[in-house]
């Protein structure tokens, strides 16, 4: 397995942390606005978990897993979803992807859009099955399908966006480790 | 210099896991927690709700206007045909508000010869709709009236003409309002000229069905729907909107109250009605309560009489 090696000056690191806090809020005010308050029937993309998995796949220190908790569980609490069953499943999820990885040689993003879809997917079955096991009233499975498969199709944009826009890139690697 | 680093990273890769696993079940516990005592951590949401959404609402104001501004101007165009109907609507409705005035004062006499007393009680604040839910998986808005205004959980939130939904979290200065579109909302409703008791399960649509109707026959599209009051839920006979059949042939609410347009709601005070335990202890509280407006001194000897 290939440690994470960083030779990125940190103040570009801090900058980059605070940049995701920015990101996260705005969206967090974005989705917050009173606009809708009809039942939607198209749920937007979750881009806020779209982020977190680009980034932490790219250049994880920018996105530390502590400071993806403290996102998420703000998120939980104001979002008014169960306190922390998505946030941790989340982090679990992406501690995994991030370990597989890591340790295969397919570093193409084909592979990689798979494996995120796989995760995506994973994260709304497991957070639906625990919700429904300990007898929360769920929504239903529909919506956060849609939400899912739209989470899926949009997230080569945000890979773009975050290339282009936010030079968060892939590190290139050799085998003795990492070259920008 | 790149050897130096990946050493320290091996280094600090065994704390960085500990960390994770600690978060982790740090996180699964909250839930957990969430889970046997709700309402403690439901608290504390309003807590953290009541903190943070006010200090944002400096940006959410004029962002939440500009877009709105921007819609507003897809209508412009549409501005001439708009004016036509509503001149015609305006028509119909002077002849409704004719109807309405003679109906009203109709009311007003027949109240005054029975000499019947509308609740004073039920008042109410009026709060603005600072936020939404910010998920498609819940229906609910935020308001900017909460504790300090006296919102009490479970009081009733309305537009100018029906339901909107029920009170739920309340922290210093916010208040939740979990709409009548949302899963968890479930209102005891009469149907109106037959008068059957129903149930308005909240599904995430726009029109909720109706359940558990005593005798389906009775009702028709059309019908109006009113909260019953039953199990002190909500005060009886708030208009909830009116009865419609989907495609399905399943019966659902045409809501009353304009969900497109949550700007403004009012939240009914609703101290609940008195709870009559045994008749005995209600009738003579009325006895005292009547010696004390007439006369001190017998009301002494009453309670006097009473408590021996």
């Amino acid at each position: 397995m290939r440690a994470p090696v960083s030779n990125i000056p940190s103040e570009r690191i801090w900058i980059y942390r605070i940049f995701f806090i920015a990101i996260s809020i705005f969206l967090f005010l974005t989705n917050l606005m009173p606009l809708q308050t009809m039942p939607q029937s198209w749920p937007w993309p979750n881009t806020l978990l779209l982020v977190i998995f680009c980034w932490s796949l790219r250049e994880p220190n920018f996105v530390p897993i502590p400071l993806i908790t403290c996102v998420l569980l703000s998120q939980d609490f104001l979002l008014h979803r169960p306190p922390g069953l998505f946030s941790g499943i989340t982090i679990l999820i992406l501690v995994w992807i991030k370990a597989i990885t890591a340790s295969t040689d397919d570093k193409s993003f084909l592979a990689e859009w798979m494996r995120v879809a796989l995760a995506f997917a994973a994260i709304s079955l497991i957070n639906h099955l625990v919700l429904s096991l300990t007898l929360v009233a769920t929504t239903e499975l529909r919506i956060s399908l849609i939400q899912t498969i739209f989470n899926i199709s949009t997230y080569p944009f945000v890979v773009l966006i975050s290339h282009y826009i936010f030079r968060v890139k892939r590190p290139y690697f050799t085998r003795s480790g990492r070259v920008i | 210099m790149s050897n130096d680093r990946q050493t320290q990273t091996d280094y600090f890769a065994p704390v960085r896991r500990a960390i994770t696993v600690i978060l982790l079940l740090g996180l699964f516990g909250l839930f957990v927690l969430w889970r046997i005592d709700s309402p403690r951590v439901e608290k504390f949401r309003a807590l953290v709700i009541d903190t943070f959404v006010p200090s944002f609402e400096w940006v959410l104001r004029p962002m939440t206007s500009v877009v709105k501004l921007a819609k507003d101007y897809q209508s412009y165009e549409k501005l001439l045909e708009q004016n036509k109907e509503l001149r015609r609507e305006l028509q119909q409705m002077k002849s409704w508000r004719e109807a309405a005035l003679q109906l009203e004062q109709e009311n007003a006499r027949l109240l005054d010869l029975n000499q019947l007393r509308v609740d004073s009680k039920l008042t109410h604040v009026s709060g603005i709709v600072v936020a939404d839910s910010g998920s498609p998986f819940r229906q609910s808005v935020l308001l900017n009236i909460g504790s300090r205004d006296g919102i009490q959980d479970g009081w009733a939130a309305m537009d100018g003409l029906g339901l909107v939904g029920r009170i739920s979290g309340v922290g210093s200065s916010t208040s939740r309002v979990i709409l009548l579109t949302d899963n968890a909302s479930q209102i005891p409703v009469i149907i109106q000229p037959s008068g059957q008791q129903a149930i308005l399960m909240g599904d995430n649509s726009y029109a909720p069905p109706v359940e558990f109707i005593e005798n389906v026959d009775l009702v028709r599209p059309g019908d109006r729907i009113v909260t019953s009051g039953e199990g002190g839920v909500l005060p009886a006979g708030l208009l909830i909107g009116t009865l419609a059949l989907d495609p399905n042939n399943r019966l659902r609410a045409r809501l009353a109250a304009d969900y497109e347009r949550l700007e403004f709601l009012k939240v009914l005070r609703d101290y609940g009605t008195e709870k009559i335990d045994n008749v005995g202890s209600l009738v003579t509280r009325k006895e005292i309560e009547t010696g004390v407006s007439t006369t001190t001194e017998t009301s002494e000897t009453v309670n006097e009489g009473s408590s021996e």
